[in-house]
C-alpha cells in the first residue's frame, strides 16, 4: 500500500477516528485504524466493536493494499508535524512514512484479522436537522447513568411521540428530556443509543458536512459526506419515564439562572464533601441557599431575589446535581415547578410553550440531615 | 402386627447416637422429614412465637394404624429399616426411630392420624413422655402432629432459646431446604396466623423462581448430567454475576440437605479463577445415586454424608459444573459485541474437558493454572477488570514489603499529614501516594468501607443522616427471612439515609438512598446487606454494628470503579479521620506502607 497524503487532513481523521479506539481492550488489533486504500481513496476504520467508524479520504494513491496502524503513535505523530506532504508506504508489517524533513518507521498489522463492519437491517431514518440533534444530545447527555450495571441508563433514549421525537435521559436521580418537534421517524420502536456513540457524532460532526441518521433493527447509522459510524443499540427496556414527571407541582419559584448557579458553587465548597448538600429556604420573593457542614466547620449562606409567591418551604438538593441541570438552561430565568420538599422539582427554561423545541429536566431533592 | 418394630440393640447401637431437639427448627426438620417419608403430598406447616409456643405439622401421607401409632414414640421404633443391610441403603429421610421419642421427651405432643382411605382415626396426647389420653377420632387420612410448650420441662434448655425472630427465621431456613428438594410436594407455612409461605406443586424451575426471585433466578445456569450412576442436577450462579456476598449454598443428596466438604470443594473447584477469593456463589446441587454408595449415619443430625468413592464424586460434579460455564461463557452475552467469528472466541466446548478424561487423584486437587487453557481468552465483560485485577496482583506479592503499623513508627496522622497531595490510582483499585518515609497503597474499596462504617455508628446515636430521593422508587420483593430482619433493622436502615416504605406481604418499595453512596443498583444492595447482615449474625451480636458493617461492605466504591484526582483526595481525608484508618472493619488490612529503604533494599542500592 502506498499513497501520498496532506498531514492537516489526515491528523483531523485519526484523531476523530482515536476517540473511538478503545482504551483498554484484550483484542490488540483494535489499539489500530485500519487503511484500505482503493486508488485514490482511502478508507479509515476504526472500531471497540460496538461503534465502527469509517472515514474516507481522498488521497493520491500510488498502489492499493489494506493495513493496520497503531492508532496512538500515528495521532502523536500526526500532531507534532505541521501542514506538510507525507508519503505512506507500507510493506509487510512495516509501515514507513517520509516527509520532506525526514523519515520515520513504525509497525503495524496485517488487516485480515479487522472486524468486518456489522451488517444491518431495516433501517429507518430518523428524520431531524442535524443541528436539533446536537443540540438535544447536548442537553440531555449529562443526565445518562454511569452506573456499568443499568444498562438501559446507560444511554439516550430517542422516542417518538405525536409532538416530534423525545431524546430522554436519566440517572435516577435526574431527568432531561428534549422534545425535538420537527423531528420526524417512522419506525415503529423507540430506542436507546449509547452515549460514546452519541458523542463521537457530535464530534465528527465538526468536521464533516450534511448529517444523516438510520435506525436499524439492532444499530444506529450516522452518514455524512465522507464519514459513517455504526453503532449497536442498548437492547433493554427503558424505564416508564413519563410516570415520574410530575404534573401537579403547582409552586412555581422563578430565579436568574446565572444568580442562582454562582450561588450554588460558592456554597459548594463549603458543603460537605461527599454529599454536598444544601439546603434552599423559600420564603416569598426570598431564597436562601444554605449549607453547613458540621464536620469540618464550615457554614455559608446566600440570599437572592426570585419570583416565589407560595407558602414557605425548605428543600436540600445534591448542589452539583442541582448546577449540572442549571447549566443546560439557556434563558435568563429558570422556573422551578415543586410540589414538597420530598417530591420531583420540575425544571423549564422561560417562555417553554412557545419556544421551537420543548425543553424539560427532573432533579430528585435530598432529605436533609436532621438531629 | 404394625408395621414399625423396635430395631434389635445390634442395629440400634449402630445408629449416631446424640441430641436431636436442639431447637424448634429441629423439630420442624424431623416431623416434615417424616411427613415426606409418609408419602405426602402437601404438608401445612404452623408455628407460633417462633415454634417455641406451637408446632404444627399436617399432612395427608400414608398415616398409621393405632397401634403403629402407639409404637412411633418409643426409642428406637421404626417402619423403615429392619436389618443390618438396610443401614447400607437407607432412601428413607428417617431410620433412626429416634426423633418423635426425643420430640416427647422434652415437649407436650399430640398426634392425630387415619390410614388413607379411611377416616376413622387415633389421637393422642403425651406429657413428658406419659400417655394422657388415646382415643378414636374422625379425622382426614394423614397424620398431624401438634407440639407444644418446648422444653417446659427443661428450663435450663428453655432459657437458651433465641429471640423469637431469630427462631423464626431459624424455622424458615430449615423449610427453605425441604421446598427446594421438593418441588413435587405443596408446602403452606403459617406464622400464627400469618400465611408466609405457599408453595403448590411445582417444577424445580419453578419452585426455585419462586424461592429465590426472579431477578436472582435468572443470574443462574441449569446444570445438568449423568456419569455412572450419580445423576447431577441444579442451578449455579454465572461465574461473572458472583460478587462479594454470601449467595446461599445447597447441596441435595437424594433430595436429603447435607453438607459435606467434599462437594463443595468440587462445586468451588469448578469456579476456580472465575470467581474471586470471598465470593460466595449461589448454588443448587442436587446428586441422585444409589444409597449403597454413601453413608448418612455418620451424625444423628443427618447432615453429614460420607462417600464411598470421594475422588469420583468429586470429578463428576466438578466436570460437570466447569463444562456448564466454559460452553456457556462461548456465547456472547447480550452485551457481547459482533465480532467475526475468528475473534469472538477461542475456545472450544469441550476444550477443558480434554485434559479430564483421566481422574486425577484428589490429593493434586485442581489449581487454577491447570484448568486454564493457555488460548483461554475471556470475552469482554464488564466484570473483566475486577476478575483480571485479582490475578494481576495479588496480596501476597505484597506480603513481604508490608509493613505493619506496629513497625511503622509514624502515626496516621503524621503519615496523612506527610502526604504529598498527589493521587494515583492503579487498576482502579488501589490508591498510591507519596509520603515523607517512602508510599503508601491504599485499597479503595476497603478505606470507603471503613469511613461508611464509622460514619453509620456515629449517626446511630443521634443524627439521621441525608437520603438521595430516587426519581424511580424500586419495589423489592424479599424472602419473609430477609423481610423480617428488614423490619427489625428498618430504625437502623432509615437513620443512615435509606427510605424504606413497607409494602406488607414481604415487599418493600425503596424511595430514598444515602446521599454519599454512589448511584448503582440500589434493590440489589439491599437485598446484599441482608444477605450479609445475615451470615455475620453470628459473628457479630450487636445489632448496630452489623447494620453499619453491612451498610458499609455493600455502599462502599468496589475495586474496578473509576476515581477522580479529587474523590481519591476525599477518600483519603476522610479515610484518616476515622478512628481506625488501618483496618478494615472485618479486620483487612486498608493501608499498606512501603518505605524507601525497603525499596531501596529491593532495589539493591544499600
Ligand atoms: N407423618 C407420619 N405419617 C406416617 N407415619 C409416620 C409419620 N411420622 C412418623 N411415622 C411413623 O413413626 C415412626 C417413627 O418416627 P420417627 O421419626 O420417630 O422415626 P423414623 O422416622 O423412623 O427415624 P428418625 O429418627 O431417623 O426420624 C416412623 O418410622 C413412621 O413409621
Ligand atoms: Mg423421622
Amino acid at each position: 500500500m502506498r499513497f501520498i497524503v496532506r498531514t492537516s487532513e489526515l491528523v483531523k481523521v485519526v484523531q476523530s477516528l482515536s476517540s473511538v479506539v478503545p482504551s483498554k481492550t484484550t483484542l490488540e488489533i483494535l489499539n489500530n485504524i485500519l487503511f484500505v486504500l482503493e486508488g485514490n481513496m482511502l478508507k479509515l476504520t476504526a472500531t471497540d466493536t460496538e461503534i465502527f467508524q469509517t472515514f474516507n479520504l481522498e488521497v493520491d494513491g500510488v498502489e492499493s493494499g489494506a493495513m493496520t496502524v497503531p492508532a496512538k503513535i500515528l495521532s502523536s505523530f500526526l500532531r507534532e508535524i505541521n501542514d506538510e506532504v507525507i508519503t505512506f508506504n507500507a510493506t509487510g508489517v512495516r509501515i514507513s512514512l517520509e516527509t520532506k524533513h525526514g523519515k520515520f518507521q513504525i509497525s503495524g498489522e496485517g488487516a485480515e484479522n479487522f472486524p468486518l463492519n456489522p451488517e444491518v437491517e431495516n433501517e429507518v431514518r430518523l428524520e431531524i436537522e442535524p443541528e436539533t440533534f446536537k443540540k438535544a444530545v447536548d442537553k440531555v447527555s449529562f443526565a445518562v447513568s454511569t452506573d456499568t450495571l443499568r444498562h438501559a441508563l446507560r444511554g439516550v433514549f430517542v422516542e417518538v411521540s405525536p409532538e416530534g421525537v423525545n431524546f430522554v435521559a436519566t440517572d435516577g436521580t435526574k431527568l432531561s428530556k428534549y422534545l425535538a418537534k420537527d423531528a420526524k421517524f417512522a419506525g415503529e420502536k423507540s430506542v436507546i443509543l449509547p452515549l460514546k456513540a452519541l458523542t463521537a457524532i457530535l464530534r465528527t460532526m465538526e468536521i464533516s458536512e450534511s448529517s444523516e441518521f438510520y435506525i436499524a433493527k439492532h444499530h444506529l447509522i450516522w452518514k455524512s459526506e465522507n464519514s459513517e459510524l455504526y453503532s449497536r443499540i442498548i437492547e433493554e427496556q427503558y424505564p416508564d419515564y413519563k410516570r415520574v414527571i410530575p404534573n401537579d407541582n403547582d409552586k412555581k419559584l422563578t430565579v436568574n439562572v446565572t444568580e442562582l448557579a454562582s450561588s450554588l458553587r460558592r456554597i459548594l465548597i463549603l458543603s460537605n464533601s461527599e454529599t454536598h448538600q444544601v439546603r434552599m429556604d423559600l420564603t416569598e420573593n426570598t431564597l436562601q441557599v444554605i449549607t453547613e457542614d458540621a464536620q469540618m466547620g464550615s457554614y455559608g449562606q446566600e440570599t437572592i431575589d426570585c419570583n416565589y409567591t407560595n407558602e414557605e418551604m425548605e428543600i436540600g438538593f445534591n448542589a452539583t446535581l442541582l448546577l449540572d441541570t442549571l447549566k443546560r438552561i439557556d434563558t435568563l430565568n429558570v422556573t422551578l415547578n415543586l410540589k414538597h420538599p420530598t417530591g420531583a422539582v420540575l425544571l423549564e427554561p422561560e417562555n417553554n410553550d412557545e419556544a421551537k423545541d420543548k425543553f424539560l429536566m427532573i432533579a430528585m431533592p435530598i432529605r436533609i440531615s436532621s438531629d | 402386627m404394625g408395621k414399625i418394630k423396635l430395631l434389635p440393640p445390634n442395629l440400634s447401637n449402630k445408629i449416631a447416637a446424640g441430641e436431636v431437639v436442639e431447637r424448634p427448627a429441629s423439630i420442624i426438620k424431623e416431623l416434615i422429614e417424616n411427613s415426606i417419608d409418609s408419602g405426602a403430598k402437601t404438608i401445612t406447616i404452623t408455628f407460633e412465637d417462633g415454634g417455641k409456643r406451637l408446632i404444627r405439622i399436617t399432612d395427608d401421607g400414608c398415616g398409621m394404624t393405632e397401634e403403629d401409632l402407639m409404637m412411633a414414640f418409643q426409642r428406637h421404633a421404626t417402619s423403615k429399616i429392619a436389618t443390618v443391610d438396610d443401614l447400607m441403603n437407607i432412601r428413607t429421610m428417617g431410620f433412626r426411630g429416634e426423633a418423635l421419642a426425643s420430640i416427647a421427651s422434652v415437649a407436650k405432643i399430640e398426634a392425630k392420624t387415619a390410614l388413607q382411605g379411611s377416616t376413622e382415626g387415633h389421637f393422642l396426647r403425651i406429657d413428658g413422655g406419659e400417655i394422657q389420653t388415646s382415643q378414636k377420632v374422625i379425622s382426614v387420612p394423614g397424620t398431624t402432629f401438634t407440639i407444644k410448650n418446648l422444653f417446659f420441662n427443661i428450663p435450663a434448655r428453655r432459657k437458651f432459646l433465641r429471640s423469637k425472630s431469630a427462631e423464626t427465621r431459624h424455622i424458615l431456613n430449615v423449610i427453605k431446604k425441604f421446598t427446594i428438594a421438593y418441588p413435587e410436594v405443596s408446602f403452606l407455612v403459617f406464622d400464627e396466623s400469618e400465611r408466609v409461605l405457599v408453595y403448590p406443586i411445582q417444577t424445580l424451575q419453578e419452585r426455585l423462581e419462586e424461592i429465590f426471585g426472579k431477578r436472582t433466578f435468572s443470574t443462574l445456569i441449569p446444570v445438568e448430567n449423568k456419569i455412572g450412576e450419580v445423576q447431577i442436577t441444579g442451578f449455579v450462579e454465572k461465574p461473572e454475576l458472583v460478587r462479594k456476598s454470601f449467595g446461599e449454598q445447597h447441596l441435595l443428596l437424594n433430595k436429603r440437605s447435607v453438607t459435606s466438604r467434599v462437594l463443595n470443594k468440587a462445586v468451588f473447584s469448578a469456579y476456580g479463577s472465575l470467581i474471586s477469593k470471598g465470593d460466595y456463589p449461589l448454588f443448587v446441587i442436587s446428586l441422585e445415586m444409589p444409597a449403597t454408595e454413601f453413608d448418612i449415619n455418620v451424625h444423628p443430625a443427618k447432615l453429614e454424608v460420607k462417600f464411598a468413592e470421594e475422588q469420583e464424586i468429586f470429578d463428576a460434579i466438578y466436570k460437570t459444573i466447569r463444562e456448564v460455564f466454559t460452553s456457556d461463557m462461548a456465547i456472547p452475552s447480550m452485551h457481547e459485541t459482533s465480532l467475526k467469528p475468528a475473534h469472538r472466541t477461542k475456545i472450544k466446548p469441550n476444550q477443558f474437558t480434554l485434559d479430564h478424561q483421566k481422574p486425577f487423584l484428589f490429593k493434586e486437587a485442581p489449581t487454577n493454572k491447570h484448568l486454564e487453557s493457555p488460548t483461554f481468552v475471556k470475552p469482554q465483560a464488564p466484570t473483566q477488570s475486577r476478575l483480571n485485577l485479582t490475578e494481576n496482583m495479588s496480596d501476597d506479592e505484597f506480603e513481604e514489603e508490608v509493613i505493619s503499623k506496629a513497625q511503622e513508627p509514624e502515626t496516621p496522622k503524621q503519615v496523612h499529614n506527610s502526604m504529598s497531595g498527589k493521587f494515583w490510582q492503579v487498576h482502579n483499585t488501589y490508591i498510591f501516594s507519596q509520603i515523607k518515609s517512602g508510599l503508601v497503597i491504599i485499597d479503595q474499596h476497603v478505606a470507603h468501607e471503613r469511613i461508611l462504617y464509622e460514619k453509620a455508628l456515629r449517626c446511630f446515636d443521634d443524627f439521621t443522616l441525608p437520603s438521595q430521593k430516587l426519581l424511580f422508587p424500586q419495589t423489592v420483593q424479599l424472602s419473609k427471612e430477609d423481610y423480617l430482619i428488614l423490619l427489625e433493622i428498618l430504625p437502623w436502615l432509615e437513620k443512615i439515609g435509606f427510605e424504606i416504605k413497607n409494602y406488607g406481604d414481604n415487599s418493600i418499595l425503596l424511595e430514598g438512598i444515602p446521599a454519599d453512596v454512589r448511584l448503582q443498583d440500589e434493590a440489589s444492595i439491599l437485598v446484599k446487606m441482608l444477605e450479609f447482615y445475615k451470615e455475620n449474625e453470628f459473628k457479630e451480636s450487636d445489632v448496630k454494628k452489623n447494620v453499619a458493617a453491612s451498610f458499609a461492605c455493600h455502599s462502599a466504591i468496589k475495586a474496578g470503579d473509576k476515581l477522580t484526582e479529587d474523590e481519591m483526595r476525599v477518600l483519603v481525608d476522610e479515610l484518616f479521620g476515622t478512628e481506625f484508618p488501618y483496618f478494615c472493619p472485618h479486620g483487612r488490612p486498608i493501608v499498606i506502607n512501603l518505605s524507601t529503604k525497603e525499596l531501596g533494599k529491593k532495589f539493591h542500592r544499600t
